[in-house]
C-alpha cells in the first residue's frame, strides 16, 4: 500500500519535482555564500526539507484531499507515507542541495568541508527533526497551518524579545539563545563519537514517533 | 461477511456549530438505486461523507455490505465507486496520469473498462483535469468510479450543474449499471425529477433528521396531495397527515394513506398522486408545517 501511495504522489506531483530542482539550485547557491559551511549544509537540509512538505500544498490547491482520502487505503497508511516519503524526499532533496552546494561557481563550501561526515550527520538529524515537527501541522491543517506555525514562532520571538527588553531581563533571554548555541556546537562536536551519535539518533526516532502519533490522532479527527 | 444490505446506518449523529446530524437511521438493499432527497443544508452531503469515512461521525453505526466502514476501511473502500459533488482531482495533471496513479489502489481496476467509456464520454485523456469543463469533470469522476468494478456507486448531487442531455445520460447509464443485480447505487440530489425516473428507495433528509425512507414505488402509490379549505385540514387523521402549506386558494396537504383519506374525506375530494416534489416541498419548504 506504501508503494501505491509513493508511486501516486510521485507521478501527481512530477512537474512539482522538476519546478523544485530552480529552488534547491538557489539554496544551494544561497548556502553557498555562507560562512561556515556546518551552518550552510544545515540550512540546506532544513529549506530542502520544507520544499518537500510544502508538496502537501497542492491536495489544499486542488481541493484533491476527499480522492486521496476516499482511496481504499487507512488514514494511519496515508500518515506512514507521508513520514515516510518527506523523509526519503528530504534525504535526496538535501544530497542534492550538498552536490549543488559545491558545485554552483562562486561557491564559498568545499567537498571536504560540506560531506563532513559529522556535519552530515547533523544536518540529516535536522532533516528528519524538521519533518518530525512540520508534520502534524501539513496533516491537521494544511501547509497554511505550517506557514502559520512558523509564522506563529516569529511572533513568539518577537514578543518574548520585546518583553525582555521592557523588564530588563534581555540578559536572560541572551543566556538563553546562548544555551542554544551550544547545545547546537556541542552536539555537532560530540557527533564523533559513536555512542553519542546513537544516542541522538535514538532521540530523533523519539521525536519522530511522537510526532507520528499525533499526526495520526490528528489526521484521523480530520473532517475532509 | 454477507449482507443483504449495500448500507445500512444506524443512529448516526454529528454535530457542527449551528447544525446537526440526528439519528439518521435508513437502509439501502443490495442491487437497488437509492436516493437522498432534501434541500440545501439538509445534511445529505455531510452523511454520505461519514459514509466515505471523510468525516468522523459522533455516534452511531455504519455498515457497508455488512462491513464496518472504519474498522473494514480498506476492503469497504475497494468496492465503493464515489463520485463527489465538486470533483476534485489534480488540476494541473491529465486524465491519464490520474488513471496510472489511482487505479492501481484497487483490485478490480480495469483499464479496458477506463477506455471504453472514457471513449464514450469522448474524455480527452492528454488534456489536464482543471481544462475540463464542469460536465465533462464529472463524467470523469464517473469514468474513475465505474472502472473498477464496484458494488456499490456512491454519488454526491453528481447531476447539479449539468444539461438536462447530459443528466438523462447518465441515469440511463445507471439504470444500465443496475442490470447486473449485485450493484448497488446511492445518490443525493435535489433534483427529484432524477430519482422519479431510476430510484427504488427514497429517504428524505430535513434538518438534519431522516423525515421518511420507504421504497419509491409505496410512495407514488399510496402518498396523494389533497386541496382544499382550512377546515379540511382538521379532519385528516394526523396519523395520514405528512405536511401541508397554505395557498392563495386554501390549503395543499400530503398525506401517506390516499385510502384512508377517500374514506375520511368522501369520495368527492379532489386528491392528486403525489410526485417526489410534492414530498420534498411539502415535507421541507420554508412556508410547510410538517407533520
Amino acid at each position: 500500500m506504501l508503494r501505491k501511495l509513493f508511486v501516486k504522489d510521485f507521478i501527481l506531483n512530477s512537474k512539482v519535482f522538476l519546478g523544485l530542482l530552480w529552488l534547491f539550485v538557489w539554496v544551494a547557491y544561497a548556502a553557498g555564500q555562507l560562512g561556515g559551511a556546518g551552518m550552510a549544509t544545515v540550512l540546506g537540509g532544513v529549506a530542502a526539507t520544507l520544499m518537500t512538505v510544502t508538496l502537501g500544498a497542492r491536495e489544499e490547491r486542488f481541493h484533491a484531499a476527499a480522492v486521496s482520502f476516499s482511496l481504499p487505503v487507512t488514514r494511519r497508511d496515508i500518515v506512514r507515507h507521508r513520514y515516510l516519503a518527506g523523509h526519503v524526499v528530504g534525504v535526496v532533496a538535501f544530497l542534492l542541495t550538498c552536490v549543488l552546494m559545491v558545485s554552483v561557481p562562486w561557491s564559498k563550501q568545499t567537498v571536504a568541508q560540506v560531506f563532513d561526515p559529522r556535519t552530515m550527520m547533523f544536518s540529516l538529524v535536522a532533516v528528519s527533526l524538521t519533518i518530525a515537527f512540520g508534520m502534524p501541522f501539513v496533516l491537521r491543517f494544511g501547509v497554511t497551518g505550517l506557514f502559520v506555525g512558523l509564522g506563529g514562532l516569529q511572533i513568539l520571538g518577537l514578543l518574548t524579545f520585546a518583553l525582555g527588553a521592557l523588564i530588563g531581563s534581555a540578559f536572560a533571554l541572551r543566556s538563553v539563545f546562548r544555551a542554544c548555541e551550544r547545545i547546537i556546537v556541542t552536539t555537532h562536536q560530540r557527533l564523533g563519537s559513536g555512542a553519542y551519535a546513537i544516542e541522538l539518533l535514538a532521540a530523533v526516532a523519539l521525536f519522530t514517533w511522537v510526532s507520528f502519533r499525533l499526526s495520526v490522532w490528528l489526521i484521523e479527527r480530520r473532517d475532509v | 461477511m454477507t449482507s443483504d444490505y449495500a448500507i445500512e446506518v444506524t443512529g448516526l449523529r454529528k454535530r457542527y456549530k449551528g447544525f446537526a446530524l440526528k439519528d439518521v437511521t435508513f437502509q439501502l438493499p443490495r442491487g437497488y438505486i437509492g436516493g437522498l432527497i432534501g434541500p440545501n443544508g439538509a445534511g445529505k452531503t455531510t452523511i454520505i461523507k461519514i459514509i466515505m469515512n471523510l468525516v468522523r461521525l459522533d455516534a452511531g453505526v455504519v455498515k457497508v455490505f455488512g462491513l464496518d466502514h472504519r474498522a473494514d476501511e480498506v476492503e469497504v473502500k475497494s468496492r465503493i465507486g464515489f463520485v463527489y459533488d465538486v470533483p476534485g482531482f489534480w488540476g494541473d495533471m491529465s486524465l491519464n496520469a490520474h488513471r496510472r496513479a489511482l487505479g492501481p489502489f484497487y483490485p478490480r481496476w480495469s483499464d479496458a473498462t477506463f477506455d471504453r467509456m472514457a471513449s464514450e464520454f469522448a474524455l480527452p485523456l492528454n488534456k489536464h483535469f482543471k481544462a475540463l469543463s464542469h460536465g465533462m469533470q464529472t463524467k470523469f469522476a464517473l469514468v474513475m468510479a465505474l472502472s473498477h468494478d464496484a458494488d456499490l456507486l456512491i454519488m454526491d448531487e453528481p447531476t447539479a450543474g449539468l444539461d438536462p442531455l447530459f443528466r438523462r445520460d447518465l441515469l440511463q447509464r445507471l439504470s444500465t449499471l443496475l442490470q447486473d443485480e449485485h450493484k448497488s447505487v446511492l445518490f443525493s440530489t435535489h433534483i427529484t425529477s432524477d430519482l422519479s425516473r431510476i430510484a427504488d428507495f427514497i429517504t428524505l433528509i430535513r434538518n438534519g433528521e431522516v423525515a421518511l425512507s420507504l421504497p419509491k414505488d409505496e410512495l407514488l402509490d399510496c402518498w396523494a396531495v389533497v386541496k382544499g379549505d382550512a377546515a379540511m385540514l382538521g379532519r385528516i387523521d394526523p396519523a395520514i397527515l405528512r405536511g401541508s402549506r397554505r395557498r392563495a386558494f386554501g390549503v395543499e396537504a400530503l398525506v401517506s394513506d390516499v385510502s384512508a383519506l377517500r374514506h375520511a374525506l368522501g369520495p368527492e375530494v379532489v386528491v392528486d398522486k403525489a410526485t417526489l416534489d410534492d414530498v420534498m416541498v411539502l415535507m421541507t419548504a420554508e412556508d410547510a408545517h410538517a407533520a
